[in-house]
């Protein structure tokens, strides 16, 4: 079978008429650039009767040039080529490169198959090269960007265990320290009868914490003391002052035994307090 | 040429820029621009010249199809176009003449122009449109009012036509 019966093989009579009449008009530079690229492409196949087509065009282009009426090139214009071309190098082929042995003598549509198959392949080729190289970046990246949201999904993972571990322990410490605590709302009358106090006592935490408001300030030499009061036995939990605006945040470390009915008191006793209380008791819880 | 022989280029240039620039006055309408494309022509070839070969085709060929090319490209510019459209009327410019009535006309010169004026009018039109004002053949058949298969059909008649018609004067002569 030879190239031109394989070109044909799956191209219609009037398929490949067609092909020849486009192959006829190619060279002339008038058809559509698809119709020029299937030219080509039928051309690359190596058609016989698509490179007689192209002959008799290169042919007829021939005669067209020369049916141009010609013109007389004025003096001016030798003169001026002969002097640009000093400046205009001639592209001179490398002395030691061996040049090809004479290939047969190739007909045009041969010539133009060739060019049209090289071009071809070469955009084939350097498409087919952009797109794997685009490819394998792409996946690259992707494989980059997986690890990385990998990374971050166990880290945020351990972190998230690691908070829920803190926020379990804490709340089983407050369920302790809300077990084995007592807080208590503390009221006054006359002069503290617009105070307003609440003392807290966390026996497993060992600790008690005053917070009061609208504390009147004592006169020098005069203290306020805390007790808790436990089976009507007072026993001091320390001195403290109220701020200028009469504020107090009074937090004292004590070990401490709440039994149900424990109380809380302050009363106004001498600069530094005393064991047991002697001044009058101005909060006392209800 | 492909030595590199600046006489060899200005012997190429007594011989074919005659026709080089009757080609290109032909498509450009103005001589100046005809005569600068020429000029950058010959100097293409001189850079090019170690790499032509002539079992690629004749040094005359390879002259005016890149002639031509470059005319319709330059062609194509708005600034060429603009002047087209002034110069209308005009024809090849200053020194046209017709290779029948033209001395120095060579003998393919006229068997050239005596084949393209034997072809029917229809053919010819539209081998001139294509050729010299390098429409496609969508444009060509805006211009003339025909479908675009008549045009292919014609264009490739013309093409072949023209070519029997020239070699068989050149067998005949």
């Amino acid at each position: 079978m030879t190239m031109d019966e394989r070109g044909r093989e799956s191209l219609s009579e009037q398929e490949h008429a067609e092909l020849m009449e486009l192959a006829l008009l190619a060279p002339l530079g008038a058809l559509l650039p698809e119709e020029q690229r299937r030219v080509a492409l039928h051309a690359a196949e190596g058609c016989a009767r698509c490179e007689v087509a192209l002959r008799e065009a290169h042919g007829a282009l021939d005669v067209l040039a020369l049916a141009a009426p010609s013109v007389a090139p004025s003096a001016r214009g030798r003169e001026s080529l002969l002097a640009s071309l000093d400046a205009a190098v001639p592209l001179r082929v490398r002395p030691e490169r061996q040049a090809p042995p004479p290939q047969p003598r190739r007909g045009l549509a041969q010539r133009f198959a060739a060019i049209a198959a090289g071009l071809a392949l070469l955009l084939a080729s350097a498409s087919l090269f952009e797109v794997l190289r685009q490819g394998r970046e792409t996946r690259r990246a992707f494989e980059l960007a997986d690890a990385r949201v990998e990374q971050r999904i166990a880290a945020e993972g351990q972190q998230r265990e690691a908070l829920a571990q803190r926020v379990g322990a804490f709340e089983q410490e407050l369920e302790t320290r809300v077990a084995s605590s007592v807080s208590l709302a503390l009221a006054g009358e006359a002069t503290f009868g617009t105070a307003d106090a609440r003392v807290v006592m966390d026996a497993a935490g060992q600790q008690v914490l005053l917070l009061a408001s609208r504390i009147p300030p004592l006169p020098e030499g005069r203290t306020y003391q805390l007790w808790v009061i436990v089976s009507g036995a007072p026993r001091s939990l320390g001195v403290f002052a109220p701020d200028r605006d009469g504020r107090v945040i009074y937090v004292q470390s004590e070990p401490l035994d709440l039994p149900t009915g424990v109380q809380a008191a302050v009363s106004i006793e001498p600069s530094g307090g005393v064991p047991q209380p002697t001044g009058p008791i101005v909060l006392v819880s209800r | 040429m492909e030595s590199g022989d600046r006489h060899a280029v200005g012997h190429l240039y007594d011989r074919h820029a005659p026709a080089m620039l009757g080609v290109a006055s032909r498509i450009l309408r103005d001589r100046r621009d005809a005569e600068d494309l020429v000029h950058d022509v010959f100097v293409e070839a001189w850079r090019k010249a170690s790499s032509f070969s002539e079992q690629r085709g004749s040094v005359r060929s390879w002259l005016l199809v890149r002639t031509r090319s470059r005319a319709i490209d330059r062609l194509r510019s708005l600034e060429v176009a603009r002047r087209h459209a002034r110069s209308e009327q005009a024809q090849a410019g200053d020194g046209a003449a017709s290779p029948a009535e033209d001395p120095s006309a060579s003998p393919d010169q006229r068997r050239a122009r005596a084949a393209l004026d034997a072809l029917p009018q229809a053919q010819r039109e539209v081998l001139e449109l294509a050729y010299f004002e390098g429409l496609t053949c969508s444009e060509i058949a805006a211009r003339c009012d025909a479908p675009l298969g008549t045009v292919k059909s014609r264009l490739a008649a013309g093409m072949r036509e023209l070519r029997r018609l020239f070699d068989a004067s050149a067998r005949s002569g």
